[in-house]
């Protein structure tokens, strides 16, 4: 994807927001909505969001007064930044912070549709990432076009993935070598893991090994798959068996798939666990919509 | 003589920032002895690190010349991988960066298993990380 300016974008999609960035920034997870972009490795911008307020317009002025303290003095409007006009397009209020020399440090916008407001804090002194800043911040989308569709998308690093809407995340992992997401909704929990490099992995245990200690569950009925590149596992147990987990806390009913990425070298796999029967389909429609990129 | 003498704010500690500890180039210590194994992983042995006083109590029950408690660690694949990277030349970034590239790992997973790496190695003595003028 190119801008006007002629910036590299790539799209990332993290807890209900869509940005595209510089595609040489990476983005890093600090929290369920706090994401920071670097050039290697050096801090380039970091963003956090809220979604929005009932008094959206008081809760803007308050976030305004509330960065103040950090980020610098407020730029008047008369001498806003001239990089950040194309940000307008997106956002109905937007502040800028500078500091003492009066470079800007950052600012705050309100959404004009969902009155989501977003903070963004400018890293580095460099003069061009706020051209770049602009760049992403007049891409970002905090209401999710995709969940009209009944998904919401999670794309970050080199994973994407398409959860359905009530699924809200409970947590998240960015481990050595493993990648987990958790999600709930009403009755279901959900697990998504990214495993690699899948090669070393698969040397010590089997595709079906790797399915049980992720799932932890005993009485896990396993399939391999068609392609020998996929395994399944079900747990449907019986209603006495139904009394005996919900006595360990646990979830009885279990759905879980796992496939290789060939091409990535990378393991895949998505566990679902729920308190009623789960349909296979669920699992599948998921574990589809799950992908290097 | 104060018995609780106020700390001076500006005075304490202040630990590396991440991008400091990034520019960092580690590489192993003198007193590291390492060997490639036949496998191909490597084998480090290294002085312990015990207090003289249990230093003097071992070497009263041992007979013969005396000598240093050592200890043996084995690398697996990737740690004797990453383990031959510490050359006194690359910085933590370009390990990081070699590491995900032969791993498949993203940057963030590929930092956070070499960061530990670091970690563990630091702690035992076996690492040394200073930055380009050392």
């Amino acid at each position: 994807m190119t801008t006007g300016t002629s910036i590299d974008l790539r799209h990332i999609a993290w807890n209900g927001i869509h940005i595209d960035i510089p595609s040489v920034w990476d983005a890093r997870v600090l929290g369920q909505r706090h994401l920071i972009f670097e050039k290697d490795f050096q801090p380039q911008l970091q963003i956090r969001w809220e979604k929005s307020a009932r008094r959206h317009a008081r809760a803007f002025e308050k976030g305004a007064t509330r960065y103040s303290a950090q980020m610098g003095s407020l730029v008047p409007q008369d001498r806003f930044p001239e990089a950040l006009h194309q940000v307008r397009t997106n956002f109905d209020r937007i502040l800028c912070y500078q500091n003492e020399t009066g470079m800007v440090t950052g600012g705050i916008c309100q959404c004009a549709a969902c009155h989501a407001l977003l903070l963004f804090q400018l890293l580095t002194d460099d003069v061009a990432v706020l051209t770049e800043t602009a760049a992403s911040l007049s891409t970002v989308l905090c209401h999710d076009q995709a969940e009209n569709k009944g998904e919401s998308l999670w794309r970050i690093q080199d994973f994407a993935l398409a959860v359905p809407v009530p699924f809200v995340m409970q947590d998240y992992t960015f481990g050595a070598g493993l990648t987990r997401l958790s999600f709930k909704s009403k009755d279901l929990s959900l697990q998504t893991c990214k495993l690699g490099p899948a090669d070393t992995r698969l040397n010590q245990q089997s595709l079906a090994e790797i399915l049980l200690t992720l799932t932890g569950g005993s009485g896990l009925e396993l399939a391999d798959g068609e392609d020998d590149i996929s395994c399944t596992g079900e747990r449907n147990p019986s209603i006495l068996k139904q009394i005996f987990f919900r006595l360990r806390r646990e979830k009885p009913f279990l759905s879980a798939k796992i496939r290789h990425d060939t091409d990535n070298n990378r393991l895949l796999a998505v566990i679902l666990s729920s308190t009623r029967p789960i349909p296979l389909t669920t699992t599948e429609d998921i574990c589809r919509k799950y992908e290097i990129v | 003589m104060k018995l609780f003498k106020k700390k001076r704010a500006g005075k304490e500690r202040q630990g590396l920032t991440r991008t400091e500890a990034l520019a960092g180039i580690p590489r192993r210590s003198p007193s590291a002895i390492w060997m490639v194994l036949e496998d191909g992983d490597i084998l480090i042995e290294f002085p312990l690190n015990i207090k003289p006083f249990f230093l003097q109590l071992a070497n009263r029950f041992q007979k013969g010349p005396q000598s240093r408690p050592t200890k043996k660690l084995q690398l697996d694949q990737m740690g004797s991988r990453v383990w031959q990277m510490f050359d006194g030349e690359k910085d933590v970034k370009t390990i990081i960066r070699e590491v995900s590239e032969f791993s498949g790992l993203s940057l963030q997973e590929a930092e956070i298993s070499v960061t530990a790496f670091l970690r563990q190695l630091g702690r035992r003595g076996l690492v040394i990380i200073g930055d380009q003028s050392s």
